[in-house]
């Protein structure tokens, strides 16, 4: 529930005080979000589980967002940046998608 | 990825899936949660700032996307050198072409002026002579005067003027029944004085020549007196005729 509330109250603040995204972060922050979403994914089905520790939720929260980061960051440096974002945006979004498909399958069984 | 996850197979684990996510829902005022909820602030508020920056439409760009807008600005830019060249090219023309206006309307107009002064429809001032005929015994004849006036004009005089009348091409010199002279049919009074525009130097000899002019008014018992003036103004004018039959020749 809190975790609905902080996202709900930050979208909200973010719309209202309209942060400037640091130049040296713009590159990053759309991987982040996405891996950060997987990860809330992640999360949901777990507790779904009953196999939700807060512990793990958060560093694997902090591990997914630096890893991603990181790939793009590494992408750039290599010269394939725009391909390495294109692949770790589809492994991601793979990954939302079958957690997704988990939490339907618990929640709704058929 | 559904390795990890058993679906329920019956209706008590499926209250048992549906009791977790109330559980999951419940406000939990640990830590942990605390810190779950902090965050997702942070994840809301980078989307928010994600989704506002997005709207920058050359950040996301890829490489190609801005060598292909590149491209397209370099061409839109050499396009439109090449349209201020031509707006150039015409603006220089139609200037030029101006000018050309401009000097054929200065000709025409000198040329209107010159044509004016000759057909002696306009005042006219200059350097010139004024020739006082006196005729004491009124013997001097419009033969005479007509030779004056001739040869002023063979001594470059431009425009001349007897009394009143300005002299032109038709000008006529009679006599009338009572022995007075007539120019244009205005009769005149002696002494006669003529004026005339031109180098003073040249019509004064002229008339002076042996056997000339000067010579001619005192034969037939006048006298011819000529002075140089620097400012001859002549203000006599004819009035313009439309020709009726004539035509110009194409």
């Amino acid at each position: 529930m809190i975790a609905i509330i902080g996202l709900v109250l930050g979208i909200v603040l973010g719309a209202v005080v309209q942060p400037d995204v640091p130049v040296a972060l713009q590159p990053y922050l759309p991987i982040a979000v996405v891996a950060a979403l997987d990860t809330l994914a992640g999360g949901l089905r777990a507790s779904l589980d009953g196999a939700f520790d807060s512990h793990v939720f958060i560093t694997s929260f902090l591990f997914n967002v630096l890893i991603a980061a990181f790939l793009v960051f590494l992408g750039d440096q290599l010269g394939v940046g725009s391909q390495l974002s294109t692949a770790v945006i589809v492994v991601l979004g793979i990954r939302i998608f079958s957690n997704a498909a988990a939490i339907r399958r618990l929640l709704f069984r058929s | 990825m559904s390795d990890g996850t058993r679906t329920p197979q019956s209706r008590e684990q499926q209250r048992l899936v549906w009791r977790r996510l109330v559980d999951t829902l419940r406000p939990q005022a640990n830590l942990a949660q605390l810190i779950v909820g902090l965050l997702c602030l942070l994840l809301g508020l980078s989307i928010a700032a994600q989704l506002r920056a997005g709207d920058d439409s050359l950040e996301g760009a890829s490489q190609q996307e801005l060598v292909r807008l590149l491209d397209e600005s370099g061409r839109h830019v050499s396009d439109l050198e090449v349209e201020n060249a031509e707006l150039d090219r015409t603006l220089e023309a139609l200037r030029s072409g101006r000018e050309g206006d401009v000097a054929a309307r200065n000709a025409a107009e000198e040329r209107l002026q010159d044509l004016e002064i000759l057909a002696g429809t306009v005042p006219a001032q200059g350097r010139g002579i004024v020739v006082s005929i006196a005729d004491p015994t009124g013997e001097v004849r419009a033969s005479t005067l007509l030779g004056v006036i001739q040869e002023l004009r063979n001594a470059g005089a431009e425009v001349i003027q007897i009394e009143d009348v300005r002299v032109i091409a038709s000008t006529s010199i009679t006599t009338e029944p009572d022995g007075t002279l007539s120019v244009d049919g205005t009769r005149i009074e002696a002494p006669y004085e003529v004026r005339a525009i031109g180098d003073p130097a040249v019509m004064e000899p002229a008339l002076r020549i042996p056997g000339g002019a000067a010579d001619a008014v005192s034969g037939d018992g006048g006298t011819l007196a000529a002075a140089t003036e620097d400012e001859v103004v002549i203000d006599a004018v004819v009035p313009l005729g439309t020709p009726e039959h004539t035509q110009v020749v194409k």
